[in-house]
């Protein structure tokens, strides 16, 4: 560290920081820049290459006849994948509007002051951080049919024989899984709600209440509205999880009975890991990419309508 | 170094006077409502974590306590024979081994890739920043049954099936974008001048990025290796995809296996989904502050 006399010295050293800098730069991103390109993009490559082509289990590693279209009217007309993209938007409308409800409920309770609140409200994260297989594994038992806690509670309350087969009877199985999402989906937003629920001016609450405004409507007429980005963003961070969500449905039910909760998800696993058509599969997964990069788009859009 | 310590200690004793001042008398009228809240606020909490509970007290029941109706609230007396039997399977300690060096590896992958590229897209000139962040932001999105099938084609021809850095890397398409948009706003958040200061004494992109960057970004590279250890620890498609002997199962590939073969041994079944849960139980609490944080700014800044 030589001892600076003059600015001039300084402004050059800063130009050529700058000029190297660019170069450096590139170092520090490089090792992402490739493990975007190699672990997310090869594959999109691959799968968009697979879905124009014939491959089974025998011409994976080569790829199979190139057959055009064939396998996306295959899907298309397949009434087992319009019933997995029926469930599927079941699964995740009712999903998201229970989420972020039961969320920002939660979030506006714990936003009170008394003692312990913060502490409670971060404790319902534990249900988040509980791997799924686990939760999967536990839901299973709550809604199993002779001993069940689910039933034993309806049955005792008089609105169920107590004896329904949540799991194994087509009308229940896709609300059950449901519900079972919904529950691990529910602390990520009291979370995410509450912190954007400090942001809120206490002044404006006050305001209102002196106003003679009761809780129920400040929560509507001041808390609703003045959330609407963080609603926003969080309804579209809901279909991303919820159309990722794979494995609650595959520990609990593997798409069944008889298809009632195939989602696309579960339906593409399948065509790839059940049934070895890696073009139809392949096909699928376009699909679901399609609709993710409409969901991206939105994303980009909220967000950057959030920051103007 | 005291003064700088003491002066937001002085700042916070100050606001929490004068909130002692002008709301004392309500505050103190509105005590006994405040005790109610916290006891419905426990309440609820409660009943929302009782599959936690269940999973819990039905590992320490007996098949005959937990197949009774109506079903008990409490395991009393206490029976360890699932546990007994969970514990004394010989794969478990290898299913929770594999787990730990895929989590660790993960969060350890994850770091070295996303640290770096956090500082280049915050404090460095770069070229196309915007591309590598609408990227990272995308491939967020990507479901993992979506990534499955390509790599079990690349892994397959690259002898990567069944290994360590197969599963950590399959991971990893979910914790490294996921991770440098976790990291970009913290990182972002330290002075450029520290930066700019550094390189007029001389030092290099490294030597700011070793001594200036990294200790000060030292909570958002915790919250990082929590996220990418929770990720991977929870992880089951690239675990029963990725693999083909239950020799590289995780804990969550074992239980899953177990839920399969053995439907109605539930105390048996709920200890092993206990110790699948257990490390992540530990680490969430140790680590809530910044599992809390990080999920609270994930979405609020850009």
């Amino acid at each position: 560290m030589t001892p600076i006399t003059s600015a001039a010295p300084i402004r050059a050293n800063v130009r050529r920081l700058r000029r190297h800098g660019r170069l450096t730069g590139i170092l520090f991103l490089a090792p992402v820049v490739l493990f975007l390109v190699g672990a997310l993009g090869y594959p999109i490559f691959v799968n968009v290459r697979f879905s124009f082509t014939s491959t089974t289990a025998g011409t994976l590693l080569s790829g199979g006849p190139w057959v055009g279209l064939a396998n996306y009217t295959a899907v298309f007309t397949d009434p087992k994948f319009l019933e997995s993209a029926g469930n599927t938007v079941v699964f995740t409308v009712m999903s998201i509007v229970f989420q972020l409800g039961l969320g920002l409920l939660l979030a506006a309770f714990y936003n009170q002051r008394f003692p312990g609140a913060t502490r409670m409200s971060s404790l319902y994260l534990l249900a988040w951080a509980a791997p799924v297989v686990a939760t999967g594994a536990v839901f299973r038992w709550l809604y199993d049919r002779q001993y069940g806690v689910i039933n034993w509670l309806l049955g005792m309350l008089h609105l169920t024989d107590g004896h329904t087969a949540w799991l194994s009877d087509t009308q229940f199985a896709l609300g059950a899984v449901t519900v079972a999402n919904i529950w691990t989906g529910v602390p990520f937003y009291v979370t995410f709600f509450l912190a954007a629920l400090k942001n809120i001016p206490e002044q404006v609450h006050e305001a209102a209440s002196m106003d003679g405004a009761g809780a129920i409507r400040r929560f509507v007429s001041i808390t609703v509205p003045m959330l609407r980005p963080p609603l926003l963003i969080g309804g579209v961070f809901g279909i991303i999880f919820t159309l990722k969500a794979f494995d609650m449905i595959w520990i609990m039910t593997r798409g069944g009975p008889l298809g009632s909760t195939e989602t696309l998800s579960t339906y593409g696993y399948n065509q790839f890991f059940t049934f070895f058509q890696f073009g139809a599969g392949a096909a699928v997964m376009n699909v679901l990419l399609v609709v993710m990069i409409i969901v991206a788009a939105i994303y980009l859009r909220v967000s950057r309508g959030e920051e103007s | 170094m005291t003064s700088t310590l003491a002066r937001p200690a002085v700042a916070e004793n100050l606001r929490t006077n004068e909130r002692f001042r002008s709301k004392g008398k309500t505050a103190r009228k509105q005590e006994p409502r405040r005790w109610l809240l916290t006891l419905i606020g426990l309440l609820l909490l409660l009943i929302f974590l009782f599959p936690i509970y269940w999973m819990i007290a039905t590992s320490f029941k007996s098949e005959a306590q937990a197949f009774s109706s109506p079903p008990r609230l409490f395991p009393w007396p206490i029976d360890l024979t699932a546990w007994h039997t969970a514990l004394s399977d010989p794969s478990l300690g290898r299913y929770l081994v594999n787990s730990l060096i895929l989590g660790f590896g993960t969060a350890i992958f994850t770091l070295a890739l996303a640290a770096p590229a956090a500082y280049a897209l915050t404090h460095l000139k770069v070229a196309a920043k915007g591309v590598v962040l609408a990227v990272s932001l995308t491939s967020l999105m990507f479901p993992a049954v979506m990534l499955v099938m390509p790599l079990y084609q690349v892994f397959a021809q690259t002898h990567l099936l069944n290994s360590y850095l197969g599963l950590i890397l399959a991971n990893s398409t979910l914790t490294v974008p996921f991770s440098l948009l976790l990291m970009r706003p913290l990182i972002s958040a330290i002075p450029h001048e520290l930066v700019e200061a550094a390189q007029l004494d001389g030092a290099s992109m490294w030597g700011v990025f070793w001594r200036i960057i990294l200790p000060l970004a030292r909570p958002a590279l915790a919250t990082t290796a929590v996220f990418a250890f929770l990720m991977s620890w929870g992880d089951l498609v690239f675990a029963i995809s990725l693999t083909s002997s239950n020799t590289m199962w995780p804990i969550t590939a074992g239980l899953w296996n177990a839920i399969g073969q053995n439907v109605t041994n539930w105390p048996q079944l709920t200890a092993m989904a206990t110790i699948a849960l257990l490390p992540t139980a530990v680490v969430f609490l140790l680590a809530q502050r910044f599992v809390v944080s990080g999920l609270a700014s994930s979405g609020l800044k850009d």
